[in-house]
């Protein structure tokens, strides 16, 4: 094993180790949904419930594209998209921040604004890191950092953007799905 | 010099992501379409497109495969 591959298996462990931690903080507010919603849920909008979903689904193809690309030393591909990742990244923000939170339901009522806005803004915090990190590794590629053979921060990019990806497949239904509506 | 991750460089990558798109997109249509219903369907949806995005995409089993 060459020094470059012995470096990818360790960060590698370290990073699924810290989604490990990360399951524990989605995790308990998926419980505190259940616990204090129970079958119920807010009346939300649920086309832009599968709107936003759909474009987050959008984003995580074209990440792995984007790293399949770079492992076949396909730059042009790579870098499209890369761009169209935070592109569709940044439509999922908009659709949570610019539509969902200003909706008739707020922070301050009661269980159900405080957990569906504690849920989404955790949620949209990590999908904002994770537009940094596509930033940050759309500028080192710009520097031709990444290789067919060495590409380590590209497919930690994709393991956390898909993460995000993951959280939003149980958030999704818990938010929008699960349950009687009704106005709170 | 060794391909760290030989198992996206495959020509099929592109199409395996594709398929999997195409997957996730049917599931969430039809958990859509079955919304205030019992959970467990929701809930078992959920796990098997979670099990897609762990495998096909952030590819977990490269956690055990040696490279």
């Amino acid at each position: 094993m060459t020094a470059v591959a012995g470096a990818t298996v360790r960060s590698r462990l370290g990073f699924w180790l810290f989604f490990l931690s990360e399951t524990f903080l989605f995790g308990a507010l998926l419980a505190v949904r259940f616990h204090l919603w129970g079958a119920t849920r807010p009346d939300l909008d649920q086309r832009l419930g599968l709107a936003v979903t759909s474009v987050l689904l959008a984003s995580s193809f074209f990440m792995n594209r984007a790293e399949a690309a770079i492992a076949r030393g396909d730059r042009a591909n790579f870098l499209g998209s890369l761009v169209l990742t935070g592109a569709l990244g940044m439509a999922f923000l908009v659709g949570v921040i610019g539509f969902e939170w200003r909706g008739e339901l707020r922070p301050e009522d009661g269980v159900y604004g405080s957990i569906l806005f504690a849920m989404t803004g955790l949620h949209a915090f990590h999908v904002l890191t994770g537009l940094v990190f596509v930033g940050a590794t759309l500028f080192r590629a710009a520097g031709r950092r990444f290789t067919p053979g060495d590409h380590w921060g590209v497919e930690a990019c994709a393991i956390y953007w898909h993460f995000v990806d993951l959280v939003w497949v149980f958030y999704y239904p818990a938010l929008y799905l699960i349950g009687t509506p009704v106005s709170p | 010099m060794l391909r760290v991750d030989s198992a996206v460089s495959r020509p099929s990558a592109y199409w395996r992501g594709l398929l999997t798109i195409v997957a996730l997109g049917g599931l969430t249509g039809f958990e859509f379409r079955i919304s205030g219903g019992p959970i467990l369907p929701l809930l078992l949806i959920g796990i098997t497109k979670a099990a897609l995005i762990l495998h096909f995409f952030m590819h977990i089993t490269r956690l055990w495969k040696r490279e």
